[in-house]
């Protein structure tokens, strides 16, 4: 054990810990405080959603009832589906991960404290926003995959508005917390936690984060795009204008079902880490167990035409999606059967959370059997908006999600809180929960067969259903009660649990090791990661260099080693941010720009815009002291390990690869919808409109092009540390990016055509818009490089070439983006 | 072999297996829209180029799994043997999901 003086440990503690009363509420920015908000956020959200679930089971339990009204009804199931998959499920597996990730891969926090709190704002804030509807009198009404043109200007009101920006908000919090949890899994695990050894609830993070990357930025794009239909009335769903509603279910559903194995992937990883647990062995397969889940990443992108089987798309295309339906189902049994080989012959102890993992191994496996019978076509159609598909999705997200994340609160709770769950009070909520789920949604699939339609407000008394929907409703209120009884046995546990020790499962991995509840900075020396038999050896010390200095260092910053992606070898030491206000301030003002867009205050709107443009430049330079640069330096001296990392080594370069990644689905799915809008229309460009002339956007993307060479030359001699004219070649560069963005602008300003004009001219200049977006961030990119070089001549310290790098990374993109948006807009119409 | 490679070579059945999918959906939904008479044969074709790839994929990582050691590079070998499972599960994907076409024979319906 590395020895502590007292005026050390104690100055190190203060470091990580939050400021005092309201000013520390604001400001913090540890990842344990965060996960917390997280969950509870969710949690309230949970309760607000099953209200209403309830209210709706209360509404159908008796044919012809009259107790809601039509509209009534469909606010409440729109509001109840987007609450459970935006605000509850989601979110609290985020905050899940943003608690007990670090621990589990032996980090003392993520990897962008910052974007964690920026991202929880947000996440209330849109919450909230979206909740507003409710009092606007005009609550959302048109499902929670909001499908046109019932979501369109001409028959929904200002509730949408409010669920579409609410949404957005959200969403954007997901993408932060998606890239955050990524790069953490990535560059943060503990040094010799190679891939290899990763935990499997870190695999199942990894891959969830690259998929919200990935989907989020569809469903930002596609609600992007509703709103501008609805408030700058352009025609991206407008059939009578050349839009199509059945592009707002493709962009909507290419997000809507990797949405689903969002939730389920980290379930399955709560799920591993109890069954090892209670089996007391690793879990069987492991490789096969990664792979699985990679697999369901990847295929999970390949599904979501089967939402849209009965839309008349060409029988072969469909088939396509029955395949790769069929198959997702393979790669989950393959964790299922891993689970059942960990469990079988060990006499498990039928404590409340492997109760759950049971629960959620027999509903998440009837919900997927009928996964596969509503993938084949046939089926589906006569299926198709009836009970059957109520009951089926509700076993694979209450079955497949719901008691997984009771199973991993009851599982980690001890270790979040140091007290244990009452574990009487956990069965009787665990069966209540159990049978009121069945009793609630098993008659749902005969109900289905005999016809029962969804999203109907009631349903005649001769369908004879009155029994069943009675029945249902008598187990709605059981489910309502076990989760009710859960939520009594947190609080209780809380009062007056009996204190939870260490490790209270004699479970074997790493954050077990810490103590209940764990400190803020959760690990007082670095971990070195050790197994003994495929688990965590918790008898190996920590050794080496690295972890011998940062035990309780530095005092007066937080820093945690960062390393390998693939070989976990310590690569660099990492700066952490500490309390600031930053994130709160720049997701209040983010809220400000959305709400003056929703009350059509433009000039507040943009106002509020370019003060939040203020704050994330102030949050993006770099804040170093002097003092700290220069402790910097001696702990470089001491460890040999560089604190100044760039390119892959930086956990920057990986979010910064993030955003690329963002940015490039973004103006995707807008190639995407170009090319939908082309298929269907007799003729393109729509309208007898002709391509507009090319030369003024030749010439600025060409500008751009140029940038991307001249940029990786000035990369080239900071890394080379050759600092000739590199400033002059920086301003060249500013020169460049900036009349691009002139060209552009004047171009955009004499187009023949108004974005109002048809689906054509909307496309058209959505892209436009996007790049020239693309061209400002690259713009202040540039010219926060040239300060740099200007303040900076000897360009010496910190994260100078990987400034350079990201200004490199971005130009190069954009270089691209011109030459895509060029061959899209101006190229495609000529030679097809 | 570095890192890098051996990691793209891992996953290039997965990254094969999008380019498939994508390719042969654009194919049936363009394709059938604008009844072109070729979507069919276009999609058996993207389809035996990419098996062909898949099983090279799955060679390319088997031999590199022969280069590392088990002992001192245990992570490369975790990666090339996860490599040559992934490569030949995305190659059986690929074709499990294109056998429609066969069934379709050049009708979009």
């Amino acid at each position: 054990m590395i020895e502590v003086n007292d005026k050390k440990f104690k100055t190190f503690e203060k470091t990580w810990s939050n400021e005092e009363g309201i000013r520390g509420f604001f400001t913090l920015v540890n990842n344990q405080p965060l996960g917390k908000r997280f969950m509870g956020t969710a949690m309230v959200f949970f309760a607000l959603g099953g209200i209403l679930a309830l209210l709706m089971r209360i509404q159908l339990a008796v044919p012809e009832n009259n107790w809601l009204s039509p509209l009534t009804y469909n606010q409440f199931f729109t509001v109840h589906g987007s609450t459970m998959m935006f605000l509850f499920a989601v979110p609290f597996i985020e905050g899940l991960a943003l608690y007990i990730l670090p621990m589990i891969i032996g980090s003392r926090d993520v990897a962008f404290p910052r974007l964690s709190a920026f991202s929880y704002w947000l996440y209330l804030f849109g919450g909230t926003f979206f909740f507003i509807s409710f009092f606007t009198g005009d609550a959302p009404d048109s499902g929670w995959f909001a499908y046109t043109p019932l979501s369109g200007p001409k028959y929904s009101g200002l509730g949408l508005d409010f669920w579409v920006l609410g949404l957005a908000l959200v969403e954007i919090s997901g993408i932060g917390t998606g890239i955050e949890l990524g790069v953490t899994v990535l560059k943060m695990r503990a040094r010799g936690m190679s891939l290899n050894r990763l935990p499997l609830f870190a695999w199942t993070i990894l891959v969830v984060s690259i998929m919200i990357v990935f989907a989020f930025t569809v469903l930002l794009m596609a609600t992007t795009l509703l709103e501008m239909d609805r408030m700058l009335n352009t025609k991206f769903f407008n059939t009578d204008f050349g839009g199509s509603s059945l592009l707002w279910q493709h962009l909507f559903w290419f997000f809507g079902h990797p949405e689903v194995y969002i939730m389920f992937l980290p379930a399955t990883g709560i799920i591993s880490s109890i069954v090892a647990t209670f089996a007391r062995r690793p879990i069987k397969g492991y490789t096969y167990v990664a792979l699985a889940i990679v697999i369901t990443g990847f295929v999970s992108f390949g599904l979501w035409v089967h939402h849209m089987f009965a839309t008349g798309l060409p029988e072969l295309a469909n088939a396509f999606f029955t395949g790769a339906s069929l198959i997702i189902a393979v790669a989950s049994g393959i964790q299922v059967f891993a689970w059942i080989a960990t469990i079988w012959g060990r006499n498990p102890a039928f404590r409340v959370p492997f109760l759950y993992f049971i629960g959620f191994l027999v509903n998440f496996v009837a919900g997927g059997v009928t996964g596969v019978m509503v993938a084949v076509v046939p089926f589906d159609l006569q299926v198709h908006d009836t009970f059957f598909i109520v009951a089926h999705f509700h076993y694979v997200l209450i079955g497949g999600v719901l008691f997984p994340v009771f199973g991993g609160l009851a599982y980690w709770l001890p270790k979040i809180t140091g007290k244990m769950m009452n574990e009487r009070i956990g069965k009787l909520s665990f069966w209540l929960t159990f049978a009121g789920f069945n009793i609630t949604f098993f008659p749902m699939h005969f109900m289905g067969f005999l016809g029962m339609p969804r999203r109907i407000y009631t349903y005649p008394n001769e369908l004879g259903l009155g029994e069943l929907n009675m029945l249902s409703t008598i187990g709605a209120f059981i489910l309502g009660s076990g989760s009710l009884v859960f939520f009594y046995d947190v609080i209780k546990s809380l009062k007056c649990g009996a204190p939870a020790g260490n490790n209270p499962w004699g479970a074997r991995s790493l954050e077990w090791s810490l103590s209940s509840p764990p400190p803020i900075y959760s690990f007082l020396t670095p971990p070195h990661y050790q197994e003994k038999d495929g688990e965590f050896d918790e008898t190996h010390r920590p050794q080496g260099i690295v972890s011998e200095v940062l035990t309780a260092a530095p005092t007066t910053w937080r820093a945690t080693p960062v390393t390998h992606a693939l070989t976990a070898e310590v690569e660099a030491i990492q700066w952490l941010p500490g309390p600031t206000w930053l994130p709160f301030l720049s997701a209040v003002v983010l809220l400000i720009t959305f709400l003056g867009m929703l009350l059509k205050l433009y000039l507040l709107s943009a106002f509020s815009f370019f003060i939040f443009v203020g704050l994330i430049i102030q949050w993006l330079w770099p804040s170093m002291s002097p003092k700290i640069q220069q402790e910097a330096l001696a702990l470089e001296e001491i460890t040999g390990v560089t604190l100044r990392p760039s390119g892959t080594k930086s956990t920057v370069w990986w979010g910064m690869l993030g955003l690329i990644i963002v940015l490039t689905m973004g103006m995707g799915s807008l190639f995407f919808s170009y090319f939908y809008l082309w298929l269907y229309s007799d003729m393109w460009p729509q309208g007898n409109l002709s391509v507009p002339d090319q030369k003024l956007f030749l010439g600025a993307s060409a500008l751009l092009v140029l940038s991307a060479p001249l940029m990786f030359w000035i990369k080239r001699e900071i890394q080379t540390r050759k600092s000739r004219h590199i400033f002059i070649a920086a301003l060249l560069n500013f020169i460049m990016v900036s009349l691009a963005l002139i060209i552009y602008t004047w171009d955009v300003l004499k187009l023949p055509f108004d974005p109002t004009l048809n689906a054509y001219t909307s496309v058209f200049y959505s892209i436009y818009w996007l790049i020239m977006g693309f061209v400002v961030v690259d713009l202040g990119i540039c010219l926060s490089v040239m300060s740099r070089i200007g303040t900076d001549k000897k360009i010496e310290f910190p994260g100078f070439l990987l400034h350079s790098q990201i200004a490199n990374m971005f130009a190069s993109f954009l270089g691209l983006v011109a030459i895509a948006s060029w061959i899209v807009l101006y190229l495609a119409p000529q030679i097809i | 072999m570095n890192n890098l490679k051996i990691t793209l070579i891992a996953f290039l059945g997965s990254i094969l297996w999008v380019i498939h999918f994508m390719s042969i959906y654009a194919f049936a939904e363009f394709g059938c829209q604008s009844n072109w008479k070729w979507t069919s044969g276009v999609i058996m074709g993207i389809t035996f180029i990419c098996f062909l790839l898949g099983l090279f994929s799955i060679y390319k990582s088997y031999k590199v799994s022969q280069l590392i050691s088990k002992e001192t590079q245990s992570t490369l070998y975790f990666l090339a043997h996860y490599g040559i499972i992934n490569n030949a599960v995305f190659t059986f994907i690929m074709i499990y999901q294109s056998v429609p076409v066969f069934y379709f024979r050049g009708e979009c319906l």
